[in-house]
Formats: C-alpha cells, sequence, structure tokens
C-alpha cells in the first residue's frame, strides 16, 4: 500500500516521468505559491474523482464509462472552481481558466481510467493522494525556480537583494518551456545515473 | 459485464449521473454564490474609490444606457463619475475603470482591472507612470499615444487601447448625459441658436449643416460644424448664423485638446461671447475685433480662423 | 479592424500553445514530422472553429436564459466530445480522403484543452458570433502556425548531437521556449 503512495512521488511522478498535465504546469508557475495552489486544487479532484469513481466501477455500463468518468470529475472541478471563487478570490483570479480546464487534464482522466476502476477504494485514494503529492512538489519546484530567478523571490519571501536584476524571461511564457526542458533532463539525468 | 451493457442500462446511469451531479452542484452553487458576488462587489467598490479621489462610498446611476458609479465623499457630495469599460487591447481585452470629473470636464485617474497583454510589454500599462499620464486631461484630448501620452516602446497598440477607451468612454457619458446623441445635439444647437425647438440636418453646396426652427416653425437660423487646428489637436466647433444670414447667433466648442488652465478658455462663455452679434461682413482678426486669451494664442487663434471658415461657408448659402 | 486584432490576438501574440499554454499534449506528442502536424493543426483548427460556434449559441442560447452558468464547464466538455465524434462520423461519410487527413486525429482532440480553453474563453471575453469564429478560426491558425514550425525543427534536430539525458522531451521544452520567445516579437508586428 505504501508502495501505490510513493509511486506517485518519483517512479511515476505526473510532471517528471509520466508527463501528464504539462498545460497547467506551464501555465501557472510563475510562483511557487500559484504552483502549490494549483496542485492542491488537482490533487482534491483527483481524489473526489477517483473515489467516485471506483465506488461506482461496478454500476457504470462499459461503454459510457468515459462520459460518465467525465461527468463526475466535472463535478469536482466546478466544485473547486466555485469554492475558490468565494474564499479564495485571489487565487481563483491568478489560476483563472486553468481551473475549469482541470477537467481535460490528462493526469486526472488518466488515473481514473487505469487505476481507480480497477482496484479497491482505499487504493484508489492512496493512489490519488501519492499522484496528488507527487503533482503539487513538481508544480510547486517549477513555480520556486521561477520565482526565484524571475523575482528573486521564493514563496514571495525577498530572497536576493536590490543588486539582483530579474531575469524577467523567467515569468514570460518562453520561461516556462526552458525551466521545464531544463530539470526534465537534469531528473533523467539522476534517475539513469 | 455483458448484462450491464443493455442500451437501457446505460441511459439510466448516465442520466443518474447527471441528474446527481447537477444536484450536487446547485446546492454547491447556492452556497458560494452570495460570497462570489459579494467578492466582485468588494473589488468594484475598491476600483471606484480608488479611481475617484475622496470617495468614500458610491452609488449606482443608469443614464441611457450606461452605468455610472457616483463617487460620494465623506458629507454626500459628489466627487466624480466612474464608468467601467474594457479596451480592445493586443492579447485580448483591457478593462478598465476610469473616473471622471463631470464638472470640470476632466479625468481624475484611471484603474487597468485586468488584461492579457505580453508581460514585459503591453503588460506596462499597469505601470504608474503610464497611468498618471491621464490625471488631469481635458475631456476634448484625443488621449493619442505619442501626441497626447507618451507611448510604450513595443506596445503602442495595447498603451492605445487604453487612450482609446478612456476617449471613447468621455464621449459616451457626455452623449447618455444628454439623454441620448439625438438630444445631445439638439443641446448644442440650441446652445447656439437661442429659441430653436426643432432641426434638421441637410447637406448644402457638400455642406453638412443643420436648419434651427422656433416653436413657431419659422426658420431660427443655420448652425455650421467646422473644425480648427488647435495647440493640442483638433478643435470643433459649431457655429449658429440668423435666418437672413447676417449675424451670428452663437458659438460652441463640441470637443477641443487644448491645455487644461490655458489653451481651454476657448472653451469658456466670455471668450465664446465676444462672437455673438458679430456680422458676417466683420474681418474676424484676433486682437483686433476678438480679443485673444493671454497665452494662448494659438488656440485662440485656431478658433477665430474656424469662425472666418464657418462665415465663409455661411456666405457661400447665399 | 477590431476583427484583424482579435484573429492576430489569438494567432500570435497570444498564441494557444507559446503564450496561454493550451494543447501542450498533441504539440509535444504530434510534431515529429511535418505532415502529421500539419493535419494535427488542420483538425484543430476545424474543430476549434466550429467549436467557438456551438459554445457561443450554448451560453447564449441555453446556459445564460437559464441562469445555469454554473454548468459551463461540464456542459462544454460533453458537447465537445459529442460533438467531435460526430465530426468524426460525418467525416468518414462523407469523405474518404478527408477522413485520411483529419480523421484519425479527431479523437485525440476530445482531452486538447485548448478546445475546452477556446470555449470557455468566448462567453468570458463577451463576443459576438462572428468575434467568436474569427478567434476559433485564428487560435487554430496559431496552433497550427506553431507545431508545424515544431515539427520541422525536430525534424531537423534528428541529426544533432543532444545529450543523452536532454532527449525527447527535455530538448522539446527546450526548443519550444526559444520559439515562445521568438514568437514574442510577434508584439510589433501588428502595428497599426
Amino acid at each position: 500500500m505504501f508502495k501505490e503512495f510513493i509511486k506517485g512521488l518519483w517512479e511515476e511522478n505526473p510532471v517528471w516521468r509520466l508527463l501528464l498535465g504539462m498545460c497547467p504546469a506551464l501555465a501557472v508557475t510563475t510562483t511557487a505559491i500559484n504552483g502549490m495552489a494549483m496542485g492542491l486544487a488537482t490533487t482534491f479532484v483527483l481524489i473526489g474523482g477517483g473515489v467516485v469513481n471506483s465506488l461506482l466501477k461496478n454500476i457504470i455500463p462499459q461503454k459510457v464509462r468515459i462520459p460518465c468518468y467525465i461527468v463526475v470529475i466535472s463535478t469536482f472541478v466546478t466544485i473547486v472552481d466555485m469554492v475558490l471563487g468565494a474564499y479564495f478570490p485571489e487565487i481563483h483570479s491568478v489560476l483563472g481558466l486553468f481551473i475549469p480546464l482541470i477537467v481535460v487534464n490528462c493526469l486526472i482522466l488518466g488515473r481514473s481510467e487505469a487505476f481507480a476502476t480497477h482496484n479497491p477504494i482505499h487504493l484508489a485514494i492512496i493512489d490519488a493522494i501519492g499522484m496528488g503529492v507527487g503533482f503539487t512538489w513538481g508544480l510547486t519546484l517549477l513555480g520556486g525556480i521561477r520565482e526565484f530567478f524571475g523575482f528573486g523571490s521564493i514563496f514571495q519571501l525577498q530572497i536576493l537583494g536590490d543588486w539582483f536584476t530579474p531575469w524577467v524571461v523567467m515569468i514570460l511564457p518562453a520561461g516556462a518551456f526552458l525551466t521545464m526542458g531544463v530539470v526534465l533532463g537534469v531528473f533523467n539525468n539522476i534517475s539513469e545515473g | 459485464m455483458a448484462k450491464q451493457d443493455s442500451k437501457v442500462a446505460m441511459i439510466i446511469v448516465l442520466t443518474v449521473i447527471a441528474i446527481a451531479s447537477a444536484t450536487v452542484l446547485s446546492l454547491v452553487h447556492s452556497v458560494t454564490q452570495p460570497q462570489i458576488e459579494a467578492v466582485s462587489e468588494e473589488r468594484r467598490e475598491e476600483a471606484i474609490l480608488g479611481v475617484l479621489p475622496g470617495a468614500v462610498d458610491y452609488s449606482e446611476i443608469e443614464k441611457d444606457g450606461l452605468t455610472l458609479y457616483e463617487g460620494l465623499d465623506e458629507d454626500g457630495n459628489v466627487v466624480g463619475t466612474a464608468i467601467e469599460r474594457d479596451g480592445s487591447g493586443y492579447g485580448g481585452p483591457v478593462g478598465l475603470m476610469i473616473g471622471l470629473d463631470l464638472d470640470n470636464n476632466k479625468v481624475l485617474s484611471v484603474r487597468i482591472l485586468e488584461h492579457e497583454e505580453t508581460p514585459g510589454l503591453g503588460a506596462r500599462i499597469e505601470e504608474g507612470w503610464f497611468i498618471e499620464q491621464f490625471k488631469e486631461k481635458p475631456f476634448g484630448d484625443e488621449f493619442l499615444i505619442d501626441e497626447d501620452l507618451e507611448g510604450i516602446a513595443g506596445a503602442t497598440l495595447s498603451a492605445q487601447a487604453v487612450g482609446a477607451a478612456v476617449s471613447d468612454s468621455i464621449d459616451r457619458i457626455e452623449i447618455a448625459l444628454a439623454g441620448g446623441m439625438e438630444e445631445y445635439i439638439a443641446g448644442l444647437i440650441q446652445e447656439v441658436l437661442p429659441g430653436t425647438e426643432e432641426h434638421e440636418t441637410v447637406t448644402k453646396d457638400g455642406i453638412e449643416l443643420h436648419k434651427g426652427y422656433d416653436a413657431a416653425g419659422d426658420l431660427a437660423g443655420y448652425v455650421i460644424p467646422v473644425q480648427g487646428d488647435g495647440y493640442g489637436g483638433v478643435m470643433e466647433l459649431k457655429v449658429g448664423i440668423d435666418p437672413n444670414l447676417e449675424e451670428i447667433l452663437g458659438v460652441t466648442v463640441v470637443d477641443h485638446s487644448e491645455t487644461a488652465g490655458i489653451g481651454d478658455v476657448i472653451a469658456e462663455a466670455d471668450f465664446q461671447e465676444q462672437f455673438i452679434g458679430k456680422s458676417l461682413t466683420d474681418q474676424f482678426v484676433l486682437d483686433e475685433d476678438i480679443d485673444g486669451a493671454a497665452g494662448a494664442t494659438v488656440s485662440s487663434e485656431a478658433f477665430v480662423e474656424a469662425v472666418r471658415d464657418a462665415v465663409e461657408k455661411a456666405k457661400g448659402l447665399n | 479592424m477590431e476583427l484583424l486584432l482579435i484573429f492576430f490576438g489569438a494567432a500570435v501574440a497570444n498564441n494557444f500553445i507559446l503564450a496561454r499554454f493550451l494543447g501542450i499534449c498533441p504539440f509535444l506528442g504530434v510534431s515529429k514530422e511535418v505532415p502529421t502536424a500539419f493535419s494535427m493543426g488542420m483538425a484543430v483548427t476545424f474543430v476549434m472553429t466550429t467549436s467557438a460556434i456551438v459554445a457561443w449559441f450554448v451560453q447564449g442560447f441555453v446556459l445564460e436564459p437559464l441562469g445555469l452558468e454554473f454548468l459551463q464547464t461540464m456542459s462544454f466538455i460533453l458537447i465537445i466530445s459529442s460533438f467531435v465524434q460526430l465530426t468524426e462520423m460525418a467525416v468518414r461519410k462523407i469523405s474518404e480522403p478527408l477522413y485520411k487527413a483529419l480523421g484519425i486525429f479527431l479523437p485525440l482532440i476530445t482531452t486538447n484543452c485548448a478546445i475546452l480553453g477556446l470555449a470557455l474563453l468566448i462567453p468570458e471575453r463577451g463576443y459576438n458570433l462572428i468575434e467568436s469564429v474569427i478567434f476559433g478560426f485564428g487560435a487554430g491558425a496559431g496552433f497550427t502556425l506553431a507545431i508545424v514550425l515544431m515539427a520541422g525543427m525536430r525534424e531537423n534536430l534528428k541529426f544533432a548531437d543532444v545529450p543523452q539525458p536532454f532527449q525527447g522531451a527535455p530538448m522539446t521544452m527546450i526548443i519550444a521556449g526559444l520559439l515562445a520567445l521568438a514568437f514574442m516579437g510577434f508584439g510589433g508586428i501588428v502595428a497599426m
């Protein structure tokens, strides 16, 4: 059971290993806090969707399973969207369009399809938490790197002094791709070596 | 599994799931909706008070289809009027809150609410120095980048989007306050042809002009629109002439971009009243027939030149 | 003028892939060769333009009159996926060559977040029907441009000596980053 949790952190990490959910990973990671918020929102949907889809796995006819999963997932996504809008308006406006787009995050549908519906509910929860934590730390790291070079801070805590000229490119779209590419390469190297 | 794949089962399961999910969402929606509205209301209030210095409260008013926010100070006096408006930027809409002083016809302050401009280029419209430029600008200003406003290198379009939205909002408000386009023009005509009740717009010898009629239906005079090249840009005038084409009955400025406190004397009644009663045979020379304003020779000259143009056109009507 | 701005805004300035990060999956997956990339781009452009129309009608005539805006995400994703399936069937019936060129990509498009993103952006922007169509078409054209450029570079990359850990996705990301930088240059092109 521990194995199902730990695999999401590194071996099957959704960001670095599976390359799933790349759109939000690149789009909202301008700061560490944004990356983390996106990761947590996705984790919530992963767990909710995983639980419900695992419970319903014997009821749902095979042919209509994908539409059913989509309905369940988009229910959770809409809940996240409304709750964030009501109680965390700042986070809601930064993540913006990418909250409803959690629906089409391949990570979520993929986990429901590949894991939750073939495993008992407690394993589905563990898997969802593992994947969610893996996704969250991936996004937080990306956001942290971009924030550090782009603003000279981490979690809005100013680290570098006035002497530092922020690398504006890091918070531009280009910086997202470049950071992602370099970190991916480094991680490939680590896991092979 | 085979049994479950029957069509009836599929339809039932899908329907049940859809209904269940819609129910859950309606519940969550009814809980969160008031809070979401409160948040957006709070943001709007913050933006409105932000562009109207001195305002502590505001009231919403509807004018001819426009939603305006009147800012009120502690004693309940109106300190300015705010309007929310979307400009068309380079990356998408640029949401603005614009604070205006309708008594003194000038911009109070502008705030960017949201935009999707390129970071480092167009996104610089958010920077203080750019936004500060709008403060105290007269309504007649054309808000053109590189002329009236300093632009942003590499992001002319984003900067112009803000300028255009401000200028457009002012036009809309002016028209709305007059009670619509028709009323707005009727008001201007009455100003230069006292006693006019009705008017019609006609084209004569390629000149577009208005004919004003009094309550009895008799011709009250002609209104000739002309333009002048002022110090700050184009100024638009309307000149009212009596039915016999002998004298000027009134002059007014529709739009100008002269410097506040100097060139904008041309918009003041004292300056404009000098023209009333002048014969069309006059020479209209500045500082001889007409007193110019000190320090505003270019603006005054442009105005007089425009009136001369109107007089020439009027003579051609004979 | 306004329409031209919407088109260029969607196609180059705020390119869906390189500036908005929508549609990264197909961008990474289907950009190995130029012809396939081009077909994918065409399929996406087609679906985007039609989804823009569908989204506009659904928002204006169903969700808003009924006060059901909060069901937006769910209805859009369901409508788009059924719509894509219908299109696939229709294309197969109507033209065999067209199906061969576009058909195999159509199912992939359902989970392309660029389509749902586009559909969600339209009501937010308050576009009218024509503006929506132009916006959808521009977004599709931008997608095609980016994916074809990417494929062209990846074809040449086959002959490059990329360090082993950087082969594949990491290198593609770095190229995409450079491409995104280049696209920033479009910031000046639409000066009117």
